[in-house]
């Protein structure tokens, strides 16, 4: 028998953007999303079960009861000395069980995106620095610039949702796109088709990014490698006359930079010194893999984002020696539970070690985990929270299909 | 009274926190009765170390791995002398006392640092001297002594206080300079005492100087150089042999406060 | 199962009973009369050398939501403290584990978000529902979003209003509305710096005298209990005691409460252009009825300031302790700013910033209507609350410290004449009694009989005042024995109080098309529903009475 059911304003998990106008219909436990024009269909619909999906626990290759994995686990863990935690994206109250779960056996919490995270984090936690959210940008902005094109391919409902907005709170003239870094012709084509907006489309090795807005900051233009003076000017008039101005970026588009750090600072400098009299705010975009719904959560929790471990009754924060990649590369860990629930890619599996992985049914990974436990994905196939780029904004992720798969929570509470 | 000596019982596989070290404790039992986390357990610290000596103030860690962090962290008054390599945050954001390393260290050693003296008679990874994990305070005060070289971002942000690198130094060295004065003997990486403020840099880099500084070809009287615990560490011969250098001043980002003087060799 | 509190010296204002050897019953976490204690007693504690009061209310502290959670990744090198039992978060920005911790060792078991903004909404009470032991709530700010200055730009009526103003309260799971600088916020964002009283904003050509005006009658009107919350224009701005007149004025006799009054009590005189204007604002809360007031009195140390007034927290980052700061718009709703500081005593300003917040407390004629704050963290962390009690009950130990501050401020302020000193049963009501009042609690900060069994114990033979508030002896909350000598003996989780108003649902319709048009989210996800607070947020809902239903 099938049942057919049509889900309007479905909230998507899978990006930082959680965009909540999304319909699907489902068949059975099949979804299929409505808007064939949005860009992200195919990536929501990837997460369909398939026939590599994986239902059932296994061990190694071997399917078993889940009973049997999870009493598997208790044992592996009871007879190792140090286990890791390694977030690949997951909702709230996943979250609150991975620290329950971590505060009762100790164990080293950390997001796979830290190292991203931390980038953004380094301005709050050193300077001064104008923020603002995405429906500011969307009514308010009459220019945006942006750093790097993954800005555009990672969260690309930002095109039609924030740059080049139907309607917009105040009366404003075309908004004023600049784009700095490498992009495609392709994407600025995609921007253009979308309605009203000038762009302005600047060539630069994102390394460059500190002096050209060092430039733009002093009235004497000098040339920059690869810049011509005509476009300095352009870009200064436009920015002077406009009342509000956004600057994003994504800090995994800096971390192929010399020094990402000093580029980021360098932005919020900027756009902090255009305060004084005119307003501007940063908008990074992160959150890809629910890192923001975990440094969120981590730091009302443990006053820290990430790279966490229980110990001495509490949890401590190291950056360093708690960075999950070091551990697993150079074994220092005995025990990896990876959490995965919306992440498309393959998962790294080090065979040297024990892995044991609680992912979507869709996960795939570089070699088989010891042991694999199907868990349901938050906003398909249970309810859940999660955190939008912007901080300011939490989502509540909605249940589409009954695949009668356990939540993290349920698995990691019924080890603890 | 004999120094504490410190050996790890069994070879170590986990990271370990050491920051223990740097408690004040009223005698050996405290110290050696110390519970510390390993893996996910508690231990005793005689557990896991096998313990000599009485004089808490003077400890000695023999056959050091890279696994044991935050040796010497905040360290207030207490002199460590490790035989080995350390892991990262060697003496992060230490009062005073004094830390020698036999070894390499990781990450962030000697960064945010407050006073005290270390000496590293190996190689040192990137921050080295640099601004700590959350902060934005670099060496505020102190002596930093690296023989071997160091990372990259290192010695930035520093306020006060000196520091000698015998051998090269990464990239986005020297950076946001406030005062104090470094000496490098070695090669500089790139991008150099960007946003330098005030302070004194010794170099023998030619490269540097001519990327970064304007000569003003005074010639600077070395009697005027001083530094408290130079003595020890740099053989006099070396500084004999250069009794003149070239003052430079200024660079692309300054107001011409900070200094840079090139060996005249 | 029933508990006996045996004899012990009970304050309980609510009743007016002041020091009165009582016995108090305790059933299945609340409290009932001798006469009704029908089954045997299971457990007796002797309370004779003992001080009974209910449990502590904190009705403005910043314990949740999005500018908390900055502060706390901001201020990370703090997070190094090394207190045994606690976590190493710093109590300027404590995590929630350890901010339920500090607060149910003192005493306090119910304590309120005052700055909650609708959109962040389901953040704060989900980080508010991780902290344990207390009971929690919320303020919705509102006053600064582009909806609400856009119905008044419409002229739309006072029912629109009310029904704006419900529909928020019921959305977001609130029990109050609180107007932050009363359209500065949103004027800053059209980069307007300044905006008074009576002034227009650049935009939407609306002043703060009207916001609130609106506001005050729409909260009336509803019979929500807890009047608006209003943290005037121009906080820290010297002269700005003015202003605060002004907006007293703006109400039009309807109740309101003036949040963190200290730092809306400053005159512009003296050399230095800096003054104490703490007897003018005493004036009017002594003679205005429906006023009230917290006073957020500020301690000498480093804390963190936080606040939705993005206006203000811009103006003053170059203040910064440790240089670093952040301010944000939000999502056309409102704003918020973060900037760490530190008070010190050797400076004048915020020596007579210390001053002038006694002051406000000591000129108070009616303890009913003046309450304990310091704002956590903006003047202090709320650990300093023992601490700022014995400088109301000792008038020595206050002048002691009045006299290492320095000299000139005794020109501006008259703290060194005021000879009162606060009773026991004045700091029972306004830490207990006054705030349940005001919140319209009726089961709290009080022990008439069906009250929570939400009660502090102090040790009366404790010979420092101060060491008597920091430590009770017994913390029991809804019945449970939850703090025993300083040690924690049960962990449990409070509920999240709110008021439902009825409204016209229509509101829904419109506000649906305007954040289909304009928003990035859509309504559904905007509305937080009880059901959501039980199961995802992780905190049940308490609705509290509305005064009156709503006229058909």
């Amino acid at each position: 028998m099938t049942s057919q059911n049509n889900i309007k304003n479905l909230t998507c998990p899978f990006c930082s953007m959680h965009c909540d106008d999304i319909s699907v219909t489902t068949t059975n436990d099949q979804y299929k999303v409505d808007q064939k024009n949005t860009v992200c269909a195919k990536k929501i619909e990837s997460y369909n079960l398939n026939t590599k999906s994986i239902v059932m626990p296994m061990v190694g290759k071997k399917v078993v009861k889940l009973s049997e994995a999870l009493k598997k686990i208790s044992n592996l863990i009871k007879g190792h000395n140090e286990t890791l935690i390694l977030n690949h994206g997951v909702e709230l109250a996943g979250l609150r069980s991975i620290l329950s779960f971590a505060s009762q056996r100790n164990c080293i919490v950390d997001h796979v995106n830290s190292k991203f995270l931390y980038q953004n984090i380094g301005v709050v936690q050193r300077t001064g620095y104008m923020a603002t959210s995405l429906t500011e940008t969307k009514n308010r902005a009459d220019a945006i610039i942006i750093f790097g094109n993954e800005v555009l391919t990672k969260t690309p409902r930002l095109i039609d949702k924030v740059l080049t907005p139907k309607n917009s709170l105040f009366p404003t003239s075309k908004k004023e796109i600049i784009l700095i870094g490498n992009f495609s012709a392709k994407i600025v084509k995609n921007i253009k088709g979308k309605g009203k907006c000038n762009i302005t489309n600047i060539k630069l090795d994102l390394n460059l990014v500190g002096d050209f807005l060092k430039l733009l900051a002093t009235d004497d233009l000098k040339l920059l490698k690869g810049l011509k003076k005509s476009e300095l000017i352009k870009i200064k008039n436009i920015l002077n006359k406009s009342k509000y101005i956004v600057a994003t970026w994504t800090a995994s588009d800096f971390i192929k930079t010399l020094n990402p750090k000093k580029i980021i600072a360098a932005i919020c400098k900027y756009i902090v010194d255009l305060n004084v009299s005119s307003r501007a705010a940063c908008m990074p975009i992160s959150g890809i893999l629910a890192d923001e719904t975990s440094s969120q959560a981590l730091t009302w929790m443990t006053g820290f984002p990430s790279s966490i471990k229980h110990m001495d009754g509490t949890f401590k924060h190291d950056r360093n020696a708690f960075n999950s990649q070091k551990l697993i590369d150079e074994k220092n860990v005995d025990v990896v539970i990876h959490v995965s629930t919306i992440n498309s890619g393959k998962l790294k599996i080090n065979s040297d070690i024990t892995n044991i992985v609680l992912g979507h049914p869709n996960t795939t990974f570089t070699s088989t985990p010891d042991i694999f436990i199907p868990v349901g994905i938050p906003g398909i196939d249970y309810e859940g929270i999660m955190f939008r780029t912007d901080k300011v904004v939490s989502v509540a992720l909605k249940k589409i299909r009954d695949i009668k798969l356990p939540s993290t929570q349920n698995i990691l509470d019924n080890l603890a | 009274m004999n120094p504490v000596i410190l050996k790890l019982k069994k070879k170590i596989k986990y990271r370990i926190d050491m920051s223990f070290l740097s408690n004040s404790y009223k005698d050996i039992s405290r110290l050696s009765s110390q519970i510390i986390s390993y893996g996910n357990k508690q231990f005793k610290v005689k557990e896991l170390f096998s313990i000599k000596g009485n004089d808490i103030k003077n400890i000695i860690i023999q056959s050091s791995v890279d696994l044991m962090d935050n040796i010497g962290k905040e360290l207030n008054n207490i002199n460590i002398t490790v035989h080995g390599n350390v892991g990262y945050s060697f003496g992060e954001q230490m009062l005073s006392g004094k830390l020698i390393l036999y070894g390499n260290a990781l990450d962030y050693a000697a960064s945010g640092i407050k006073g005290g003296s270390i000496f590293i008679y190996g190689n040192s990874g990137d921050y080295t001297g640099g601004k700590t994990n959350h902060g934005n305070v670099g060496i505020v005060d102190g002596f930093l002594y690296v023989k071997g070289n160091v990372g990259n971002n290192s010695i930035e942000r520093m306020r006060r206080g000196n520091v000698i690198i015998e051998g090269n130094i990464g990239d986005y060295a020297c950076n946001d300079m406030l005062s104090g004065t470094i000496i490098i003997k070695g090669k500089i990486g790139k991008i150099f005492a960007e946003g330098i403020k005030r302070g004194t840099i010794f170099t023998k880099d030619k490269k540097v100087v001519k990327e970064y500084a304007r000569s003003n070809d005074a010639e600077y009287n070395f009697t005027k150089f001083y530094f408290k615990e130079i003595s020890n560490v740099i053989s006099k011969k070396i500084f004999l042999e250069n009794k003149n250098l070239i003052r430079y001043y200024g660079n692309t980002n300054s107001n011409n406060l900070s200094e840079v003087f090139l060996f005249k060799l | 199962m029933i508990t006996q509190l045996k004899s012990g010296n009970v304050y309980d204002p609510h009743n007016k009973i002041s020091n009165v050897k009582k016995d108090i019953f305790i059933q299945d976490g609340k409290i009932i009369d001798k006469k009704n204690v029908r089954s045997k007693v299971d457990k007796i504690i002797n309370c004779s050398d003992k001080i009974i009061m209910p449990g502590a209310i904190d009705l403005h502290t910043h314990i949740g939501g999005g500018k908390v959670n900055i502060a706390r990744l901001m201020l990370e090198e703090f997070h190094n403290e090394k207190e045994p039992g606690y976590d190493s978060s710093a109590i300027i920005a404590p995590s929630t584990l350890k901010t339920g911790l500090k607060y149910i060792e003192m005493g306090y078991t119910t304590c309120f978000e005052p700055a909650l903004l609708p959109i962040n909404a389901r953040q704060a009470h989900a980080e508010m529902s991780d902290i344990p032991f207390i009971d929690k709530g919320g303020y919705a700010l509102l006053g600064n979003d582009d909806y609400f200055l856009d119905l008044l730009r419409k002229k739309s009526s006072q029912s629109t209003i009310n029904d704006y103003v419900a529909f928020i309260l019921s959305a977001t799971q609130s029990l109050g509305i609180k107007v932050v600088n009363p359209g500065g916020i949103n004027a800053f964002k059209f980069n307007q710096r300044a905006l008074n009283v009576d002034e227009k904003s650049k935009y939407y050509g609306i002043t703060p005298r009207e916001i609130v005006e609106k506001l005050t009658r729409a909260i009336y009107d509803l019979g929500v209990p807890h009047p608006l919350h209003v943290h005037c224009s121009n906080l820290g701005i010297p002269g700005n005691f003015l202003s605060t007149i002004e907006t007293i004025k703006a109400a039009n006799g309807l109740p309101i409460h003036l949040t963190h009054i200290q730092f809306q009590s400053y005159g512009n005189n003296g050399d230095k252009g800096f003054s104490s204007a703490a007897v003018e604002i005493s004036n009017y809360l002594n003679k205005i009825e429906n006023l009230t007031c917290d006073v957020g009195q500020i301690m000498f140390g480093q804390t963190v300031t936080m606040s939705g007034d993005s206006m203000s927290q811009y103006r003053n980052h170059n203040h910064a302790h440790p240089n670093k700061w952040m301010c944000m718009d939000i999502e056309c709703d409102a704003g918020c700013g973060v900037v760490p500081f530190k008070y010190k005593d050797k400076s004048f300003v915020n020596a007579l910033q210390w001053a002038i917040g006694l002051e406000i407390f000591l000129l108070a004629e009616d303890p009913w209507k003046v309450f304990l704050t310091t704002d956590h963290p903006n003047g202090a962390p709320f650990t300093s609350y023992p601490h700022l009690i014995k400088l109301l009950m000792d008038k020595t130990f206050r002048n002691d410290i009045l006299n290492q501050l320095p000299k000139e401020i005794l020109n501006h302020t008259i703290l060194h004449t005021l000879k009162r000193e606060y009773t026991l049963n004045e700091i029972s009501i306004m830490t207990r009694s006054a705030p349940a009042k005001i919140l319209g609690l009726k089961e709290k900060g009080n022990l008439s009989e069906g009250s929570d069994a939400d009660i502090t114990v102090y040790d009366k033979n404790k010979k420092d005042i101060e060491e008597m508030f920091a430590h009770p002896s017994l913390v029991i909350k809804d019945g449970k024995i939850v703090v025993e000598n300083g040690k924690i003996k049960e962990y449990v989780w409070g509920k999240t109080h709110t008021v439902k108003p009825d409204y016209d649902k229509s509101i829904e319709k419109d506000l649906g098309k305007f954040f289909e048009k304009y928003h990035t989210m859509k309504l559904d996800n905007y509305i937080l529903s009880d059901d959501e607070m039980n199961s995802l947020v992780g905190s049940p809902v308490y609705v509290n009475d509305c005064k009156y239903k709503r006229k058909q």
